[in-house]
């Protein structure tokens, strides 16, 4: 067994051609994520240096200004912050520490959602020394953002706020219920349930993948499942698998118990075949169909996230691949009879991952580019104007929740030598950056 | 010693308390990052993931530089450390493992066209085995380390380490064979 074996080993072989990696260039992005820089700005971990054209400096050189004035703006809130009891200021932020590691080392937040402006929860993980992950719940009370405590269920990845006594965590290894005093454990079906919706107490929604085929065309690869607890038992559900390989869901948003979307991705058998297609299905109350999505692109369309917009329109968001093989965004919104290919204004490449908004209030869609930077976009019903585009910077948008038109919240991760949590506050004009209580990493 | 404050070119003192043998770290680097990205890369199903993973587990194994006792030692902990951020990344970021993600722009890749389907068969195989036939298979068949070695990175016994690769090996066998049937149609 110790042995090669020379077949396998020639084709693994094949990725030496494939996959062209420039150490020298790698060499330099470790160095330079690992030397001292400003305490105020993301680690540049940078990526394909030469490849940053003007445009992309200029935006560079903006985002630092901005970052550099919004970190003025919030500067009283952090020594407010630092008073109380069991909250600190980030400390490369707040008094600096000679350029050691960021705060909160190896730590991120996925995903946010509120039960009101005053009861705000983003949740993520933080990571250990071993790569495993960590359950990481925080709270906005209307004054400052808090650790609270939680069952550990491995990283969180999603997050539906029903009312200040109910809320859900869904987590790599489980699942989290918020009753109004306390985080608790809750029986989760087997599968790997990467997205969360609720539309009320007893309409709860999970949807993800599992390993097999269930039904349809799908014969040999990965199926779509979703899940339903109506307030006392779980429903395993059956989606639809269109794709001839495999079917993806990645998100989900439950707007009533009889209007239930999820989306994803399939994969189908086949040489020719796309390397991924676009893939939406809704739930009437009594079965889920396929709803034909759009595939801007011939070889690789993707949705990774579904949402509403805070007035009943339901989005869904991804990225597709541009006949420049660039990476674009992509954002679909449903018309009521179907869906509709909004415009990304801007050619930079970035991936669409979330949406929020309120009725009379800008609709948002944040997400990251591969390079992994934030990117936000204020969009009406066929247009998204970039607002802060993605830079070279590596920090991900990866959920938005608006309370209010002037008021709204972007969770992410920023990415130096060691991920830290990102909170980006909306407050009608600008976007800044807001304080994060330091995260105990484990 | 893989501070934070070091210059660039600084060397590296393999052993606590200053051991007998000295390594440049840059000389270091090139020689195991390419096989650990794209080894991570193979786990993951997608080139640009395996480079992330691979900086970050070398950051993430110089916060322990002074443990190390040979480069084999550091290579074995950069993919220990790796293979359990990939376990944990692929799922925050809704990743399966799929090529369908592998969407950057990759300079020196063949050019798309009708006929040359970017995706690499073998990443394709690879997807149908589980996380520990495909590990351990990638460590093995293409990172070069023994089965005593993957055992230590998986922290799971040599022999199940073994009966994985046995597994691993017949399937992909039989795919590959497949794959290259299905080419000549």
């Amino acid at each position: 067994v110790n042995e090669r074996d020379p077949l396998v080993a020639l084709r693994l072989r094949d990725v030496d051609a494939a996959w062209k990696i420039d150490t020298d260039d790698e060499l330099r992005r470790f160095h330079m994520s690992a030397e001292p820089s400003d305490d105020r700005a993301p680690h540049p971990r940078r990526r394909g240096i030469a490849n940053v054209t003007l445009l992309g400096l200029a935006v560079v050189c903006l985002l630092v200004a901005l970052v550099l004035t919004t970190r003025g703006t919030t500067a009283p809130t952090i020594s407010e912050a630092s008073r109380q009891p069991g909250v600190q200021p980030a400390p490369g932020i707040a008094t600096g520490t000679g350029g050691q590691i960021a705060a909160n080392p190896g730590s991120s937040l996925d995903a946010i959602d509120g039960a009101g402006a005053n009861d705000i929860w983003a949740v993520g993980e933080t990571h250990g020394k071993s790569g495993t992950n960590h359950s990481l719940v925080l709270h906005w009370d209307g004054t400052g953002w808090t650790t609270t405590t939680a069952p550990d269920v491995g990283g969180l990845i999603a997050v539906d706020a029903i009312s200040p006594n109910d809320a859900w965590a869904l987590g790599y290894t489980g699942l989290l219920h918020w009753n109004g005093a306390e985080w608790t454990t809750q029986a989760l079906p087997r599968g790997n349930y990467v997205a969360l919706s609720a539309s009320g107490p007893g309409d709860i929604w999970v949807a993800g993948t599992r390993n097999g085929p269930f039904i349809g065309a799908n014969s040999r690869g990965l199926s779509s499942v979703a899940a339903h607890f109506d307030g006392s038992h779980w429903t395993v559900m059956r989606p639809p698998n269109p794709g001839t390989r495999d079917d993806y869901l990645t998100g989900i948003v439950a707007l009533s118990p009889t209007d239930v979307w999820a989306g994803g991705y399939l994969v189908d058998l086949g040489k020719g075949s796309a390397e991924a297609s676009s893939l939406t299905m809704h739930w009437d109350g009594q079965g889920w169909s396929v709803v034909a999505a759009p595939n801007p692109s011939r070889s690789l369309n993707v949705i990774w996230g579904m949402g509403s917009d805070g007035a009943g329109g339901v989005w869904a968001l991804g990225d597709y691949r541009a006949s420049d093989r660039h990476l674009r965004a992509l954002v679909f919104r449903w018309n009521g009879q179907s869906w509709v290919v909004v415009d990304v204004e801007g050619t930079s490449t970035w991936s669409a991952q979330a949406v929020g908004g309120t009725p009379s209030g800008p609709v948002w869609v944040v997400g990251s580019p591969a390079t992994s930077s934030l990117a936000i976009a204020n969009c009406n019903e066929t247009t998204c104007d970039t607002v802060v585009p993605p830079t070279e910077f590596d920090v991900t948008a990866s959920s938005i929740f608006a309370a209010a038109p002037d008021d709204a919240w972007i969770v992410g991760v920023s990415r130096g030598q060691r991920s830290t949590p990102l909170i980006e506050h909306w407050d009608g004009s600008h976007w800044i950056e807001a304080d994060v209580p330091l995260v105990t990493g484990t | 010693m893989c501070a934070v404050s070091l210059p660039p070119a600084y060397t590296w003192q393999i052993g606590r308390g200053g051991g007998n043998r000295t390594e440049d770290f840059d000389e270091l680097f090139r020689a195991q990052f390419p096989t650990v990205a794209r080894s991570l890369g193979l786990v993951v199903g997608n080139r640009e993931e395996g480079i992330e993973l691979a900086q970050e587990a070398f950051a993430r194994a110089c916060a322990r530089w002074d443990r190390y006792q040979s480069p084999e030692h550091v290579r074995n902990s950069v993919m220990r450390i790796g293979v359990n951020l990939a376990r944990s990344e692929a799922r925050r970021r809704k990743k399966f493992s799929n090529t369908a993600i592998e969407t950057l722009p990759d300079e020196g890749h063949p050019s798309e066209g009708e006929d040359t389907p970017s995706r690499l068969v073998i990443v394709d195989a690879l997807r149908t085995l589980s996380d520990r036939q495909r590990t351990c298979i990638v460590l093995m068949d293409y990172a070069g380390m023994d089965s005593r070695e993957v055992a230590g990175v998986l922290r799971i016994p040599s022999g199940s380490v073994r009966t994985h690769v046995v597994r691993a090996r017949r399937r992909l066998r039989l795919l590959l064979d497949e794959g290259t049937e299905e080419a000549h149609l």
